[in-house]
């Protein structure tokens, strides 16, 4: 149970964290998502109902924060959360070329996903340029850094489920 | 009895997500006034955001301090020479400013952005994505912030308040796709309108210029004060390009903005501007020599 408060704690500290520190990363006006690594690595080291409802939750916040199309944000990181869930679950998570291109494949249907919903509600969006000039730079900076974050959270998900086969939480 | 219960399933998560959209679609519009949640959610984050942001500026200057050493000494003795140069300047500013009071009296005119009642407030955060391009500033409802309230800085214009919460407020830069700002050239006083550039990030478009406009490089682009938000006479930004498209009736102008967005820290919120204004320029005309930032 403390594991999962710990876990709340960090996702509120990646928001915070997304606002104010990642904005000092940015290369060419792109910076990593530290959102989306939280719903790509609760998806895969939980069963699947679980990170869809975990990553509609994260969703749902940075919709709060942001304000306008409320929605949108809980759908884009469902859907990521649902493909890492069910394709993810195939997978070796101790191999870590796994992570790396959940979270590659993540970034795409996350951002793709909202890119057609805002566009169907009239935001306006160029779909080719923000595929190209955004979501594809997005990709590969969100993947090259998934390595280095996925080492502890993978350490924190092995010994949690190792508690968690114990009856040791919850 | 398994493929009716699978369908239910469908129909409920078809009908959450058509919930959803019609939510998003709900708040597309720009609102006055967040929900409760929205409210308590910015509260609770915006004292981590000003303490994370604070931590962030330390962080990030710690490259700067050793690449600097190197060039410190050189650019401390170069500042030193600018500043005698700019005392001088100062001292005919003031005899200048002096005359411009009198003038400004005679002509009926008011200083302006002293009535605009501007209140400086820190950044404590932006979102830095495809989707948005904002920043949250410390203060809300608490400070007497409202909707619309235009933010600059010394160098031009940032954007306007877009949603305030209690303690903090979201404001929608100018480089934002949804922004659009009436905007004009500062010495023909040739109108159009900013907006973003979907094509780069950062940059800006003035559009609705006609093709046969006399628009050159260098220019400085200002605010109309004909979209009823902003003041006339902020500096927004100055052209780098003009580009005319076969058989097009309407220039598309480039306008790089003064302001850096990336290095906002300090901005004016403007708290008492009319909802229309024709004033009169903050600034004094620029040559298209030395308009450049």
């Amino acid at each position: 149970m403390n594991k999962k408060i710990a876990w709340v704690i960090l996702f509120f500290i990646a928001l915070i964290l997304q606002r104010t520190l990642m904005p000092t990363f940015a290369i060419f006006g792109i910076c990593p998502d530290l959102i989306i690594y939280f719903v790509v690595f609760t998806a895969l080291f939980h069963n699947p109902f679980y990170g869809l409802i975990v990553g509609a939750a994260i969703g749902f916040s940075e919709d709060l924060l942001a304000g306008k199309y409320i929605g949108l944000y809980t759908i884009s990181k469902l859907s990521a959360a649902y493909v890492v869930a069910f394709v993810g679950a195939k997978f070796y998570k101790a191999n870590f070329f796994i992570p790396t291109m959940a979270v590659l494949v993540a970034t795409f249907v996350s951002n793709f996903v909202y890119l057609i919903l805002a566009d169907l509600l009239g935001a306006g969006m160029p779909i080719y340029g923000t595929v190209f000039r955004y979501i594809l730079p997005q990709m590969i900076y969100n993947a090259v850094l998934a390595p280095f974050i996925y080492i502890p959270v993978y350490l924190f998900f092995t010994r949690k489920n190792a508690l968690d086969d114990r009856g040791e939480l919850d | 009895m398994p493929k009716f219960g699978f369908r239910i399933k469908i129909i409920f998560v078809l009908a959450i997500l058509v919930a959803i959209l019609i939510l998003a679609s709900a708040t597309a519009m720009e609102r006055s006034r967040l929900s409760f949640v929205e409210n308590g959610l910015r509260n609770f984050l915006a004292p981590m955001q000003n303490g994370a942001t604070i931590i962030s500026e330390k962080i990030s200057q710690i490259p700067q301090y050793f690449v600097g050493m190197d060039t410190l000494t050189e650019r401390n003795k170069a500042l030193e020479a600018r500043v005698a140069e700019l005392q001088g300047k100062l001292e005919k500013l003031a005899d200048v400013n002096v005359q411009n009071t009198y003038l400004k009296e005679l002509l009926g005119l008011k200083e302006e952005m002293a009535d605009w009642k501007p209140v400086a407030v820190s950044v404590i955060g932006r979102s830095y994505d495809a989707w948005y391009n904002t920043i949250t500033i410390k203060g809300g409802t608490d400070q007497g912030f409202k909707q619309n309230m235009p933010i600059i800085t010394a160098d031009g214009l940032v954007g306007r308040i877009l949603s305030v919460s209690d303690s903090s407020s979201e404001v929608l830069l100018i480089t934002d796709k949804e922004s659009a700002v009436g905007a004009m050239m500062q010495l023909s006083h040739l109108p159009g309108v900013v907006e973003a550039a979907t094509d780069s990030v950062g940059s800006l478009y003035m559009i609705h210029v006609p093709y046969d406009a006399q628009v050159e490089t260098n220019q400085v682009v200002m605010t109309s004060g004909l979209g009823g938000i902003f003041p006339q006479g902020l500096r927004i930004g100055y052209v780098t390009k003009v580009d005319v498209e076969p058989g097009d009736l309407m220039l598309q102008i480039s306008v790089q903005p003064f302001v850096d967005f990336e290095r906002l820290e300090i901005v004016f919120v403007l708290t008492n501007v009319p909802t229309t204004i024709v004033g009169t320029a903050l600034v004094e005309p620029v040559t298209t020599s030395d308009s450049g930032k």
